[in-house]
């Protein structure tokens, strides 16, 4: 039987390992429909109405999707100070109080995620700014639901570290 | 920050406006903003965030909602996802034309159904967005059914965007800062839009081909987060409201003023060929696209009885 | 304001000395400022940025963009516009400096990313001058420098993060960097013209590539090899072949921003499919293995970046409402100073920051505090896009945090930090010559765009 924790860290990594494929499709789908509407406006001059919004809710789960294994691969970047010439205590002291204040903040936003979710759920009303009808409820719920997985990653964090393949993409920036 | 009871505190309150500062809308806020800090004797001021800088129109109304601005501008098609009886109000045409004649009793009897339909915030003062709107194009004149036919038009939002498909049209929305660039490239053939607009955005450069149509449309809200609003001392709030009433009923003729600017800038521009729109031509667009604003107006009116409300003043006919 | 102003920055000061990662100490001390001293701040507003200005549709182009560099690093474009550089250049005294410099600004054209072009072209670069007996401080700087250009020569996520962040036109911003972005090249190469003679007089040996036996060096045997292997053309030709099919996709998506027949978004769009064409004709990748790593890479930056924009414009939202940028404007406007001045002073500041902050997160920090009081001096906010992006880059190459200098260092373990950042600081003049060429003439950034 394995441990509790051990099974926790096993399910998020794959769920991250979902959410980084959702997120390339959702890439490629946004791709795909700006490049047909400008074929269909150059070449058939018959543009689509609904590339636009299209695009912007591939975007949108892109965006929450990506979250999650993004700080489980390290590519959320920080400050590197010479941390490691203070006394060992204090640098783990430092790590455990970073941790603690990542989850915090990241359950902060979870949680009113959750409350706008639920405003949603009671009002059934359609997203804002897209001329397409489409209700809310079903994205405020997958963004909801990815800044879970997003607090959970931040929690087991410790211990998925397993950081040989990690280090490149935290250098992406910029 | 409130003090204690029975006195008039003094407070400040954010205003979250979606238009640039030199806007007609930003205008009018500068006129009422005014006229209630003299009512209330300054104890009452705000401070505007232009330009979507605190929050963008589409999340207005839940900013308002919870307090992350006291104050938000929103016009009624960023309103329709939330409150269905007023989706018919973004249609061309939905101000019947002779209300503009005798403004004060439509103004009062609306704003009553505006405030039972916008039960949680406090409604302080609305107008008609534009008596006046346009269709830009960028290589000819949107008048009868054929020149829509197949073009890719931006709209406001989606009761003009089915005014749009009634006609034959494919409606896209498009953000107002993306319109300029959208036109330039073809990734819209035209919008629709408003005179003022069509001038701080540069849009003559684009689309050049512009059709007035006269008719009212889209009415803008002003709303104010409750709780901030009881902070001010009942004194204040009721002098507050009359002088929000007074800048209210003045409000078409003040926007009517500003278009006629709007107006003289678009003629003077010798890139502009502007088509104003003949009786006939008039009569003939209202019919395929006043259906919609009906429909939808039948639709608020099953929905409840502010929306029936709402139905009938619009409608012209009620007393 | 100022109790306001001090709990955001002490809160975000000491959660990034904690190493709380950049985009989440922002949001940490946003909300912890929201619940303490500023009453007016509702915390849900994060709820509602992710549910609306995360839609914005211009925030697609940080994805496609990422893509197209991502899918190019992983050929062998890098590699041959340097070859190709080097050709041309070989006769030139330290040619191959001259190459690198060239090659950064050429792989810039197509990618976004400052380190992602430093490391694409140093990985394969300083060996080669290494082999060659150029020394190691000029090696690394002329790359590091170089590379900084990735963020100015359009297409850059800088650019796209700051037109997001201050809403102004991203495809405006492009082109105006492009001009700068040549002269910046120039200088670089002014620079290395200059010092060259110092360290010859230090006897140290520069060759020139005009030998036989170095020619040979730069065989497909000891180019570290970034394809699967195969090489059909000639390595020379296909250089060229290489090189022309940059520019031609630089023109494609740049240009058509330039001529107006596309918007940022879909020249994005048309960047990511021809970065993809590329790949599978010249690029020498014939496995789908690369398309998809370089996809995942994709997800990972572009969770980064969005995450930083969320972030940056919570802290936008809640600066405003504390009033720091109008302060900020109308106590620059009460000091009658000139305004190249103040703009310098501006410039020192961001030179400042940039020693500890990444330029992501100086870029959503910094750029709508300062915009207004820019603005209210007169300046056009794509110039201040253009200047502003010219500082971040100083701090790409300024220890302690230096993007550019961790990166050269993790490609090419055996140099040494101080040497790449010794070499990087020899160009630090050609930078500060940039923003003053641009504070004196503001058309150099401005001319393109029409503004
Ligand atoms: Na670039
Ligand atoms: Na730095």
């Amino acid at each position: 039987m394995k441990s509790p924790r051990i099974a926790a860290v096993g399910s998020i990594k794959t769920v991250n390992a979902l959410l980084i494929y959702l997120s390339s499709i959702a890439i490629v789908l946004m791709l795909v429909s700006i490049l047909v509407s400008v074929i269909f406006r150059y070449v058939l001059s018959d543009p689509i109405p609904w590339a636009n919004d299209f695009a912007r809710i591939s975007l949108s789960i892109c965006i929450f999707s990506a979250l999650a294994p993004a700080l489980q691969h390290g590519a959320h970047v920080g400050l590197e100070l010479a941390f490691d010439r203070l006394p060992k205590m204090i640098n783990h002291g430092i790590k455990i109080v970073a941790w603690i204040a990542t989850v915090v903040i990241i359950c902060v936003w979870f949680y009113h995620s959750f409350l706008r979710m639920t405003a949603a759920l009671e009002g059934s009303y359609s997203l804002p700014g897209l001329y397409l009808q489409v209700p809310s409820v079903p994205l405020y719920l997958f963004q909801t639901l990815c800044l879970l997985v997003f607090a959970m990653t931040a929690l087991l964090l410790p211990w998925m570290k397993d950081s040989s393949e990690d280090t490149e993409t935290s250098l992406q920036g910029a | 920050g409130g003090e204690t009871s029975g006195e008039n505190p003094e407070i400040e309150l954010s205003v979250a406006i979606f238009t640039p500062e030199n806007d007609m809308f930003s205008e009018n806020f500068r006129q009422w903003s005014e006229a209630v800090e003299e009512a209330t004797e300054g104890r009452v001021t705000f401070e505007p965030h232009y330009a979507g800088s605190l929050v963008p129109q589409s999340g207005a109304y839940e900013a308002v909602e919870d307090g992350t601005a006291d104050v938000v501008l929103v016009a009624a098609h960023a309103l329709s996802n939330r409150f269905p009886e007023v989706a018919f109000l973004e249609g061309i045409g939905a101000f019947p034309p002779h209300v503009f004649d005798d403004y004060e009793p439509f103004y009062d009897e609306a704003t009553e159904a505006f405030e039972s339909v916008f039960a949680d915030v406090e409604l302080l003062t609305w107008g008609p967005s534009s008596q006046d709107w346009v269709f830009a194009h960028r290589t000819h004149h949107l008048v009868q059914p054929d020149d829509f036919s197949g073009q890719l038009v931006r709209t406001t939002g989606p009761v003009q965007g089915d005014q749009l498909t009634a006609l034959g049209a494919s409606p896209t929305t498009i953000d107002p800062a993306d319109l300029y660039v959208s036109l330039q490239t073809g990734q819209v053939d035209g919008s629709i839009t408003t005179p003022p607009l069509l001038v701080s955005l540069n849009v003559l450069e684009v689309a050049p081909y512009v059709t007035h149509v006269n008719a009212g449309a889209n009415p803008i809200f002003w709303l104010a987060n409750s709780d901030s609003w009881d902070q001010i001392s009942q004194e204040d709030q009721e002098a507050a409201a009359e002088a929000l009433r007074e800048v209210g009923i003045s409000t078409p003729e003040m926007f009517s003023e500003l278009e006629q600017e709007a107006w003289e800038a678009i003629e003077n521009d010798p890139g502009a060929d502007v088509l104003t729109l003949d009786e006939e031509q008039m009569e003939l667009l209202l019919t395929e696209i006043v259906p919609v604003v009906e429909n939808e107006a039948d639709n608020a009116a099953e929905r409840s009885e502010a929306g029936a409300e709402l139905a009938e003043i619009f409608s012209g006919e009620s007393e | 304001m100022w109790l306001e102003l001090v709990v955001l920055l002490g809160v975000l000061a000491g959660l990034l000395l904690l190493r709380v990662p950049v985009a989440i100490a922002m949001l940490g001390a946003g909300i912890i400022t929201a619940l303490t001293v500023v009453p007016g701040v509702r915390v849900s507003h994060l709820a509602s940025i992710g549910a609306h200005e995360a839609m914005a549709f211009i925030f697609t182009v940080v994805p496609l963009f990422v893509l197209m560099g991502e899918v190019l690093r992983r050929t062998t474009v890098a590699t041959d516009i340097f070859i190709a550089g080097e050709r041309i250049l070989r006769r030139v005294r330290g040619g191959m400096l001259h190459a690198s410099i060239a090659g950064c600004a050429g792989f810039a054209a197509v990618s976004g990313s400052s380190p992602v072009t430093a490391s694409t072209i140093g990985s394969m670069a300083i060996p080669q001058m290494l082999r060659n007996g150029y020394p190691p401080r000029l090696a690394s700087g002329a790359v590091a420098a170089g590379g900084t250009l990735g963020i100015l020569i359009p297409p850059s996520v800088g650019l796209i993060v700051f037109g997001v962040i201050t809403e102004t036109s991203v495809g405006d911003l492009f082109v105006a960097g492009i001009i700068p972005g040549l002269i910046l090249t120039g200088l670089f190469m002014v620079t290395t013209v200059l010092v060259l003679p110092l360290y010859s007089k230090k006897k140290e040996k520069v060759h020139s590539a005009t030998h036989e036996d170095e020619s040979r060096s730069l065989n497909a045997e000891t180019v570290p090899e970034v394809s699967d292997g195969e090489e059909n053309l000639p390595s020379s030709a296909r250089a060229y072949v290489s090189l022309l099919s940059v520019l031609a996709l630089f023109g494609v998506v740049i240009g058509g921003i330039y001529q107006g027949v596309v918007t940022p978004t879909e020249s994005a769009a048309l960047g990511a499919l021809g970065a993809l064409v590329i790949a599978y004709t010249v690029g020498g990748v014939r496995s789908f293995r690369v398309v998809s790593n370089a996809l995942k890479a994709t997800v990972l930056t572009s969770g980064m970046f969005l995450l930083l924009l969320i972030a940056g414009l919570f802290v936008a939202y809640i600066v405003t409402i504390i009033g720091v940028p109008r302060e900020l404007a109308s106590f620059t406007a009460d000091l009658e100073a000139p305004r190249w001045a103040i703009m310098i002073v501006i410039g020192l500041i961001l030179i400042g920051l940039g020693m500890f902050l990444d330029p992501m997160s100086m870029i959503v920090i910094m750029a709508p505090v300062l915009l207004p009081t820019v603005v209210a001096l007169g300046y056009d906010p794509v110039w201040f896009g253009i200047f502003f992006l010219i500082a971040v880059e100083i701090g790409m190459i300024s220890p302690p945090v230096g993007f550019n200098l961790f990166v050269l260092k993790r490609v090419i373990p055996q140099l040494k930090f101080r040497d790449i950042v010794s070499g990087s600081a020899i160009y630090l003049p050609a930078f500060a010559g940039a923003m003053v060429l641009l504070l004196i003439f503001p058309e150099v950034a401005l001319f393109m765009t029409g503004r």
